[in-house]
């Protein structure tokens, strides 16, 4: 055979190769969206039913279901390209206040909104130009407290906006007022709760470490707590603490913190409970994976926790548990969503 | 051209000697093949006949080449046909894992790396014309390296143990191409010095390409690193501007490396400390 058609059937063979396979690929489905359960669930007042987003193909809609587990109740049809999440009950438990979120050209929106059981429908509490990353009822129900973005920086890597500089505000119910309760204007201030009482917020920001904050809603003073100086994260020299959670008593703080590596150097986070002086630290989970966003229980003992299975994986694999408060019994609480 | 030219073209073709040498084989060939026809004139062959019977007396052009060639420059056109091979194989399992695993299908890659190897690959069919570019054909080989280099970054998306099979798959094809460029950049060096002077030329080869190689990983971590935190921008070109610099600063190093091989070593790691601290200098200065 000649050179010259050796050069030949070379290329024709590649060539048919490649288009081959390009062909071949035009049958593989795109990237799916995100699939199964998000990692902040709310629990009802009551302690009787729990209400949590569920995502399909990358967006997601909100179900409740009872709070030990059982067939759950989709409360809002799926919308295109929207998202609802962060899901916070009333203190009647009438009434859920949620977050709807989506983008635009690389910048991302949302409005606060709240659903109302017995009218089974939403209402927008806030206009669209308020970035809300998360709010909840206060104790009386008389208001709302939110945590908001006062404006959009670009992303590091160049891809649209990201909303910066959030704070903890408060917004009369009946006025519609709102009140700007800190001046942190912080990137990372997120995980609001409060006591039954109501006289204090707890949040989490990180201002160059990991910081759990108690604000005093009277006279707007800020308490930062920290685990006691013995104690030891598994993160090394600085914990890092995240989704602080108030027990209805006001008195005892839930958080998740490192407490262990895997052989890879992955962090594994459990959720320890301290009291609100940063005292008698306690390791209340041993799942060895990524725990999180724990809520007590009305009784203040028991805690809701979220376990991601696939943590520093491309999507997080959520499951929803029971762990008592000393760590030793735990229920996983299994919901079917409905086809 | 007659047919004993034409049959020795046909053995050259297999052959990636320099003009020189190649003439000198051609001579050479020309004159057995001569000297065969005469026998045939002399034993009452018409010159027609005489000169097929030459032609068929000598042997197949193609495993006559293909012999020479492996005895001056030993596994080279091997070398090239398996690197070249690997990367359009390493195309279509990657493509189709990219594709099926990851649900990521990216023609735009399956063209750049079916380009790249289709070129080695035919690199290695016309070794008579590229063989003799040697600075061009190490250029080739290294790009096919800095591009699969490349290339076990975004293998990191991969699930599991598939990783870890094309790691490994990368990992022996760079060191390939290394190996390659080392053997094809001391094939260039003249034959008729000494040995000693030979030896000396292999390890200066040795030591610039390590420093050449490390130029290529530095430029290609920071090109991912700003890739990640800024996107397809400009700016990718400062690192990527280092790999470039060093493979046309190759191009006057090799013929340095002939002529001083052990000053050219001192002069590779000058511009090796040039290529690290300028692209800094440049971002420093923006």
């Amino acid at each position: 055979m000649s050179l010259k058609m050796k050069n030949i059937l070379f290329l024709s063979i590649v060539v048919a190769a490649s288009t081959l396979l390009y062909w071949t690929g035009t049958f593989a489905e795109g990237p799916k969206g995100r699939e199964g359960l998000d990692g902040s669930p709310a629990l009802s007042n009551d302690g009787e039913e729990i209400a949590f987003p569920h995502y399909e193909d990358g967006e997601a809609t909100l179900y409740t279901a009872a709070a030990d587990g059982g067939e759950a109740e989709q409360l809002l049809e799926r919308e295109t390209r929207q998202s609802f999440v962060r899901p916070a009950y009333s203190p009647d438990n009438s009434k859920l206040l949620y977050i709807k979120e989506w983008r635009v050209e690389g910048k991302p929106y949302s409005q606060l909104m709240m659903y109302d059981f017995d009218k089974q429908q939403s209402q927008p509490l806030k206009d669209q130009d308020h970035y809300i990353r998360e709010a909840i009822f206060s104790p009386d129900g008389k208001s709302i407290y939110l945590v908001k973005a006062d404006g959009y920086v670009d992303q590091p890597d160049g891809d649209g906006v990201i909303p910066d500089g959030y704070d903890v505000y408060q917004m009369n119910r009946s006025t519609y007022e709102t009140e700007q309760l800190t001046n942190e204007g912080n990137y990372n201030l997120s995980s609001l709760s409060t006591s039954k009482k109501g006289d204090h917020l707890v949040y989490s920001l990180y201002n160059g470490e990991d910081l759990i904050q108690q604000l005093n809603v009277n006279n707007k003073k800020i308490k930062t707590i920290m685990p006691e100086p013995g104690y030891e994260s598994g993160a090394g020299e600085a914990p890092i603490i995240n989704s602080p959670s108030n027990a209805p008593d006001g008195e005892t703080i839930a958080f998740s913190d490192v407490a262990h590596s895997r052989d890879n150097g992955t962090f594994q986070y459990e959720v320890f409970t301290m009291t609100t002086e940063g005292e008698d630290v306690v390791q209340v989970t041993n799942f060895h994976e990524h725990v999180s966003e724990p809520v007590f229980y009305p009784d203040g003992n028991d805690l809701l926790v979220s376990v991601d299975r696939n943590f520093a994986g491309r999507d997080p694999d959520y499951e929803y548990w029971k762990v008592s408060g000393d760590g030793k019994e735990r229920k996983e609480i299994i919901v079917e969503i409905p086809e | 051209m007659n047919r004993m030219e034409k049959h020795v073209k046909k053995i050259l073709d297999h052959m990636q000697s320099p003009p020189e040498e190649r003439q000198e084989i051609k001579d050479e060939l020309m004159a057995h093949l001569e000297e065969a026809k005469q026998q045939h004139i002399k034993q009452g062959a018409s010159e027609k006949k005489a000169e097929l019977l030459a032609i068929k007396e000598f042997g197949n052009p193609g495993l006559i080449g293909n012999g020479l060639q492996e005895s001056l420059y030993p596994y080279q056109r091997a070398l090239l046909y398996i690197i070249g091979i690997a990367v359009l194989v390493f195309g279509a399992l990657f493509y189709i894992s990219m594709t099926f695993a990851l649900g990521e299908a990216e023609p735009i890659w399956l063209l750049v790396q079916m380009s790249i190897g289709s070129a080695i690959t035919l690199s290695a069919i016309n070794i008579a014309f590229m063989g003799r570019h040697y600075w061009s054909l190490n250029v080739l080989v290294l790009i096919a390296a800095m591009w699969n280099g490349f290339n076990g970054i975004l293998a990191e998306q991969i699930p599991g143990r598939q990783a870890i099979f094309f790691w490994g798959y990368l990992v022996l094809l760079i060191l390939l191409c290394i190996l390659f460029v080392i053997r094809n950049s001391y094939y260039s060096s003249d034959p008729n010095t000494t040995k000693q002077t030979r030896n000396m030329i292999k390890v200066s080869y040795v030591v610039n390409i390590i420093f050449g190689v490390m130029i290529c990983a530095a430029a290609l971590f920071f090109t991912y690193g700003f890739m990640i935190f800024a996107g397809f921008t400009w700016i990718l070109m400062v690192p990527l501007s280092s790999s470039i610099a060093w493979l046309i600063f190759f191009k006057f190093q090799m013929k340095l490396i002939h002529r001083h091989p052990m000053g050219a070593i001192a002069v590779g790691f000058g511009f090796l400390v040039f290529a690290s601290v300028s692209p800094f200098a440049i971002l420093s200065a923006i």
